[in-house]
């Protein structure tokens, strides 16, 4: 545990509002190969993130699947060790304690041999929180913060619904009143009716324990309606990142133009607000083996000449803290600025 | 309106389990028209999955269907004996799996698995000479087919794919090796299980592009189950609501999004993240369990209209508006008889008539 407790991240200030600040975040998945199994090559799941939470505000990450946005999560919470980079998180310490994670899949990242009850007290006991008598009232505390009935405790995961499953999933990550929450596609494996209240739940929690959140999801729409800053993922890198209202509402770069036009709109609202069809050509490249320059300049329908040289920088929008990566947006290569 | 190329009546279905009886369906109508796509929306575990291998014939052996019927082009497929119901499978009615991952077989190339779903489709059992005789003819015909069949799918490069073992290729491509797959035979009516779910949102959105166009052009009848509404509603010109086993709305797609009727359609369009609107409510309890259905409604439980009524007396499907259908007591006859449509009753399903005898 000794090694938990240290900080292992160098110490940046942060402001006053910011709950963690990442920067240059990599982490390198190595390849071993070859007799000697020797480090042949590497997976660049995540490579070079910047970004910034403030407290009590929900960061959504959104991306397609092997876009590096669960490894970011898993990174910030040190269940993998960073590659490069620095986090700095205000008073965190012992880091684990303040930092916990809600997982995608609820039947998976449960016990099926314990109950519900051992599942949530867990956290408590690892930590040495308390003694027996006040872990068991603090878990009827929280499956009833959970919106869970207590008497579901001496339950086992199998008996419970996937809804309930997430519950307990949450109960667990809040048992010791973390500051800060990473939420994995915590509703992807739900139906709509029950995402609806899972999202509804985390956002009261939000409000009464005034948690920070970093929101993992594909879906854009969910996205939309949690998010208070988004960051779109592409092959390791935050592509566009702003205000959610910005991000939707203004998208600049190819690929989130090509998310969003994927959406299928509900009603004309909706279409309205969906930018023309922009689809991606082909399919996303093996992270072993990225293209140089822009790494989306293979399947971008607006690729031009120096999307081939080297890897574009975060340009501006004109919207207050809203940028993308990407050559549409640099006045020296397109002075009329970008095509929409 | 010309007979409907796929006609389903009331179909139950139960399937035998350690704990008891569990009633899966309890009385699905669906019909399909030639040329129309029709959505089969609704949830996990409402039954959208097992009325598709019901129609194909999939069913596992401890499924039995109590009543119903389930006319292909006026054949009653349920009547029919395994060796002619081979004659259907697959050749008039195709089929594309939900997760592309699992659906191939990953020790067979792609050609493999196209060139013997050609040879051996519809073929009850495989005799010894069968077999030898395959494998002295030529498969150039088709091989050329498959490939032939690849390409309209939009593989780029068809002759790679023919060779390639399914761990080759990515998510996108085995669905679209699956659907080429699924279209060998040119069938009459494509069931469609979740063909975009397992993949991610742009390639979703290529697949549906894909499989929109190729509907278009072959004009095929489609059963596309999904389980989400904004996709049906792109896709399909009928949707049907499906819950715990019934089918509780069904309308056309527009109508269903500007006029939804019953509490579990509004909850669910309400539940989905839209761009345009706050996420609603969604809705709370529990789908109820199969092994022990409750009474007449089955939504009651979780619904928030509900009325003592709704407990006692099954909320038939009725006509509220024109070719729209809802089963629910808050549109009551009267409620219905405001719109020019012709009431439908389609009365207390047999299984219930027994029950309620019994009692």
């Amino acid at each position: 545990m000794s090694q938990l407790d240290s900080d292992p991240f160098e110490h940046l200030p942060t402001s006053d509002d910011d709950l963690l600040r990442v920067s240059g975040l990599k982490k390198h998945f190595p390849i071993h190969g070859g007799i000697l199994n020797r480090e042949v090559d590497r997976v660049r799941a995540v490579d070079g993130v910047d970004f910034t939470i403030p407290r009590g505000k929900t960061f959504g990450l959104v991306g397609e699947s092997g876009c590096g946005k669960t490894t970011i999560g898993k990174t910030l919470l040190r269940l993998h060790e960073p590659t490069g980079g620095d986090l700095s998180a205000k008073e965190f310490k012992p880091i684990k304690r303040d930092m916990q994670i809600v997982f995608q899949d609820p039947s998976s990242s449960l016990n099926p041999r314990r109950k519900v009850k051992d599942i949530v007290s867990e956290p408590l006991v690892v930590h040495g929180w308390g003694t027996g008598e006040e872990r068991r009232e603090r878990v009827d505390e929280l499956l009833d913060s959970v919106g869970m009935p207590v008497q579901h405790k001496h339950k086992h995961p199998n008996q419970l619904s996937g809804g309930q499953k997430q519950r307990v999933g949450i109960a667990r990550a809040i048992a010791l009143n973390p500051q800060f929450l990473v939420l994995d596609e915590p509703t992807s494996s739900l139906d709509v009716s029950v995402q609806a209240r899972i999202v509804h739940l985390l956002e009261e929690l939000q409000e009464e324990i005034g948690l920070t959140y970093l929101f993992i999801s594909h879906d854009l729409s969910l996205i939309n309606n949690v998010a208070d800053i988004v960051g779109v993922m592409y092959l390791g890198r935050i592509v566009e990142m702003g205000k959610t209202e910005d991000i939707f509402r203004n998208p600049q770069h190819p690929y989130t133009r090509a998310l969003l036009s994927a959406i299928k709109p509900l009603n004309d609202r909706d279409r309205e607000l969906i930018p023309d069809t922009l689809l991606a050509k082909g399919e996303i490249p093996d992270p072993r083996d990225q293209p140089g320059g822009c790494a989306f300049r293979t399947r971008c329908p607006k690729a031009f000449e120096p999307c081939d040289g080297d890897e574009p920088n975060l340009y501006e929008t004109g919207d207050d803290e809203h940028a993308a990566r990407c050559y549409l947006l640099d006045e020296e290569h397109r002075p009329d600025g970008p095509p929409w | 309106m010309s007979e409907p190329l796929l006609e389903i009546e009331n179909l139950h279905l139960d399937i035998r389990t350690a704990d008891g009886l569990a009633e899966i369906l309890q009385g699905i109508d669906l019909s399909v028209e030639s040329g129309e796509t029709v959505a089969l929306v609704g949830e996990t575990g409402c039954g959208k999955s097992i009325t598709a291998k019901s129609i194909m014939g999939l069913l596992p052996e401890t499924a039995t269907v109590p009543t119903g019927s389930l006319q292909f082009r006026g054949e009653d497929l349920l009547a029919l004996p395994e060796k002619e119901r081979n004659a259907y499978r697959g050749k008039q009615m195709g089929m594309i799996m939900q997760d592309p991952m699992t659906a191939l077989n990953p020790v067979f190339t792609v050609g493999d698995y196209m060139t013997d779903v050609m040879k051996w489709q519809g073929t009850h059992k495989l005799g010894l000479s069968d077999w030898l005789s395959s494998k002295f003819t030529s498969n150039d015909s088709l091989r050329e087919r498959a490939i032939e069949m690849l390409e309209e799918v939009q593989i780029a490069a068809p002759e790679r794919v023919f060779e390639s073992y399914p761990v080759e290729l990515s998510g996108g491509m085995r669905q679209r090796v699956l659907i080429a797959t699924a279209l060998l035979s040119e069938p009459e009516l494509l069931i469609a299980d979740e063909p975009g779910t397992a993949l991610d949102l742009t390639t979703e959105a290529k697949i549906l592009e894909l499989l929109q166009d190729l509907i278009d052009e072959k004009d095929m009848s489609v059963i596309y189950i999904t389980h989400d509404l904004s996709i049906a509603k792109y896709i399909s010109d009928t949707i049907y609501v499906m819950y715990a086993g019934e089918i509780v709305e069904r309308a056309p797609a527009e109508e269903l999004f500007d006029n939804p009727q019953h509490p579990y359609t509004i909850g669910l369009l309400d539940s989905i993240p839209s761009l345009s609107k706050p996420i609603g409510e969604g809705i709370a309890g529990e789908l109820p369990d199969t092994l022990d259905r409750p009474q007449n409604c089955q939504f009651a439980d979780r619904c928030p209209y509900s009325e003592p009524e709704c407990r006692e007396i099954y909320p038939a499907r009725r006509e509220t508006a024109p070719d729209h259908e809802v089963g629910c007591h808050l549109y009551t006859p009267e409620d219905a008889a405001a719109f020019d449509g012709e009431l439908v009753d389609i009365g207390t399903p047999p299984a219930r008539e027994q029950l309620e005898n019994e009692t």
